[in-house]
């Protein structure tokens, strides 16, 4: 009969109790190693969205309002870059391409932009493929032929012929205002990319124009939107990928030092955000941390707890020849076995707990959550896995020490 | 002699006071396969004297010579091992592990003293809680069994090892009058068959007067010192 065994024996004896300690230490494990997972998934997943959209031109305002716009399809656009300013950029000779951005209507909440086929050339890397693939049709080729995202063409059920009517705005309103007379029609469907974009219709700058042209005549005579009409010719931003890095540097300031318009590396926005976000996940982080003392608490005292049995137990097993060593060796194995089951159900629940956190997510803003792994991470596991142990050193010291005699005769 | 005890004593120190004399004998010696009674009243010393021999406990002076080794003159861990090999010990109650069954109760004790192979243990185990009554009860945990039950269990794991020697803590005392009987005939038929010495301490008198030979602590204390 092995020591292992026995320590196991006198664990399913304090059944509930056990059960107990094993659930506090696993859900302590499984709640900060979730938290753990999903911030770092989260940071991968948002970087990973930005990598093709390169330096992002816009008029002045919050960068994050920017970033916002054309990387996450959220938030009201800024104004409108001037047609001129776009164009003068775009023939820039450091400017390789200049992708144009252009939002101002939706169907059904989802975003209808304008652009052109260049920006289906888009690449996270330069040797990467480009980062929007088609899965179904063509791109558009006329004005009113639309391409949508994945995630459109999966709730709208619209399929590659049907015919859909924007309405104005960048977000669905009760009663929507159709563009009657112009509807597109949907000539391709893009692959998933697992982030925002999946929720975008990308549609060519023209039919952007003829749509909001018409919007004016339809709305001149009335009420004017002269303010919001103002800049329609014109794109809310331009993705810029530069000849050069050097290049790259210069328009940074150049542009950031005019007065028309900002230009913004996403990628230092969004880690500006996540310094934000960053005190919420510490503080997530410490609660995680919270429960996992207390889960440590929680064996001491489970193994406390039964050191009045265990006295006698060790009693009766020093009566009966078991050495100290053998004694304190069964203690400490009950506590290694508990950390074991622990860590083990932690683990695999904190996992569980990521993976459906992170799918509510890519469902709720379309971004990739990534469920990774990183050593640091078993480092943590291991060290909950030692303190919990250690925990369990006190009472084995304490059977060590047991002076069996007293407990023998104890009625 | 299987056992010699000569001039032993054993004291307790005090907060700020003499140390606590609990027991102190002059001589007491038994011979292999002998069966004795220890009787006195509570707090003479009898089960401090069963510690001592068991070398659970240490003395403060004099020396026990059982089995032509000299306790004071062995390390712990081999005493843990001489204990586990020739000595069987019968407590007044509680004297079974809570989270095994009877058979592993029998095996575990073997597990530390016996040089049986693994499968022979076994049959043994099963062989001894035959004699004891409980073949049926192999299975059941103390909690399912009686306190008379629990204690056959504890005399099968008493002999599991073949000892020379089984010192037995007032066995039969929480147990009413036909079951201690029982067990006190189980107890003494068993180590009679096995060739085991017995020491049994009671307060019991006529049970006592049953056994081959009584001592009582203060005749082994008088003219101690
Ligand atoms: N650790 C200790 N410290 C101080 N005194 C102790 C200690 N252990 C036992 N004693 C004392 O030693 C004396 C003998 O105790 P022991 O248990 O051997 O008596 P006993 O004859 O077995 O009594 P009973 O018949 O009630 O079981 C008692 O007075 C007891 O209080
Ligand atoms: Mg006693």
């Amino acid at each position: 009969m092995s020591l292992g065994y026995m320590a196991w024996r006198n664990l399913l004896n304090r059944r509930i109790q056990t059960l107990i300690t094993i659930g506090v230490v696993a859900v302590g494990l499984a709640v900060t190693l979730a938290i753990l997972i999903l911030s770092s998934g989260i940071k991968q997943g948002i970087v990973r969205a930005s990598e093709p959209f390169g330096m992002i031109v816009g008029s002045k305002g919050s960068a994050n309002q920017l970033v916002f716009n054309t990387i996450f399809l959220m938030d009201s656009p800024l104004g409108n870059l001037e047609q001129a300013y776009y164009d003068r950029l775009s023939e820039d000779p450091r400017v390789a391409q200049a992708v144009p951005f252009a939002l101002g209507d939706n169907y059904k909440g989802f975003r209808i932009v304008g652009t052109d086929p260049s920006f289906f050339e888009l690449r996270g890397r330069p040797a990467d493929p480009p980062y929007f693939r088609l899965s179904e049709g063509k791109l558009f080729g006329q004005a009113f032929e639309a391409v949508l995202g994945a995630d459109v063409a999966q709730e709208t059920g619209l399929k590659i012929g049907d015919r859909f009517a924007s309405a104005h705005g960048v977000v669905a309103a009760a009663e929507p205002e159709e563009h009657l007379d112009h509807s597109y029609t949907v000539v391709g469907i893009l692959r998933s990319v697992s982030a925002p974009s999946d929720k975008g219709i990308f549609v060519s700058m023209d039919s952007y124009w003829v749509s909001h042209e018409h919007h004016d005549e339809a709305e001149a005579g009335g009420i004017g939107h002269e303010e919001e009409d103002e800049g329609i010719r014109g794109v809310t931003a331009a993705m810029v990928k530069p000849n050069s890095y050097i290049d790259l540097m210069k328009l940074y300031q150049e542009i950031n030092q005019g007065k028309d318009a900002q230009a913004v590396f996403p990628g230092q926005t969004i880690a500006k955000i996540f310094d934000m976000m960053g005190s919420g996940e510490a503080v997530l982080r410490d609660i995680g941390y919270v429960v996992l003392g207390m889960a440590g608490f929680t064996v001491a005292l489970s193994l406390y707890g039964s050191s009045i049995e265990r006295r006698r137990t060790v009693a009766i097993l020093r009566a009966i020849g078991a050495g100290r060593r053998a004694v304190m060796a069964i203690v400490l194995l009950e506590s290694v076995l508990i950390m074991i089951l622990g860590c083990a159900i932690g683990v695999a629940g904190g996992y569980a707990l990521a993976g459906v956190l992170a799918g509510y997510m890519s469902q709720q803003v379309s971004i990739a959550v990534p469920v990774g792994f990183d050593r640091e991470w078993l480092i943590f596991i291991g060290m909950v896995g030692l303190v919990g142990t250690a925990a369990g050193l006190f009472p084995a010291l304490g059977a060590y020490r047991t002076e069996s005699a007293r407990y023998l005769n104890a009625s | 002699m299987m056992l010699e005890i000569d001039r032993l004593v054993k004291s307790y120190s005090q907060q700020g006071g003499e140390p606590l004399r609990v027991l102190s004998i002059r001589r007491f010696a038994m011979a292999a396969g002998e069966r004795t009674a220890l009787t006195g009243p509570s707090g003479s010393g009898k089960s401090t004297l069963l510690h001592l021999i068991a070398g659970i406990l240490r003395s403060t002076e004099g020396t026990i010579r059982l089995l032509g080794k000299t306790l004071e003159d062995t390390g712990e861990a081999e005493l843990d091992r001489f204990r586990a090999a020739h000595i069987g010990y019968v407590f007044q109650s509680f004297n079974l592990l809570p989270g095994f069954t009877a058979l592993e109760n029998v095996l575990v004790a073997m597990r530390f003293g016996s040089n049986l192979s693994r499968s022979d243990r076994k049959g043994r185990a099963i062989e001894l809680l035959n004699k004891v009554g409980l073949g049926n009860r192999l299975h059941h945990r103390p909690s399912q069994l009686s306190q008379g039950e629990q204690q056959r269990v504890s005399i099968a794991r008493a002999l599991a090892n073949r000892p020379s020697l089984v010192l037995a803590d007032e066995p039969t005392a929480s147990l009413d009058l036909a079951n201690a009987m029982r067990v006190f005939e189980l107890l003494t038929n068993a180590c009679e068959e096995a060739g085991a010495a017995l020491l049994l301490c009671t307060h019991d008198l006529e049970l006592a007067g049953r056994m081959e030979r009584q001592v009582q602590m203060r005749e082994l204390s008088e003219g101690g010192d």
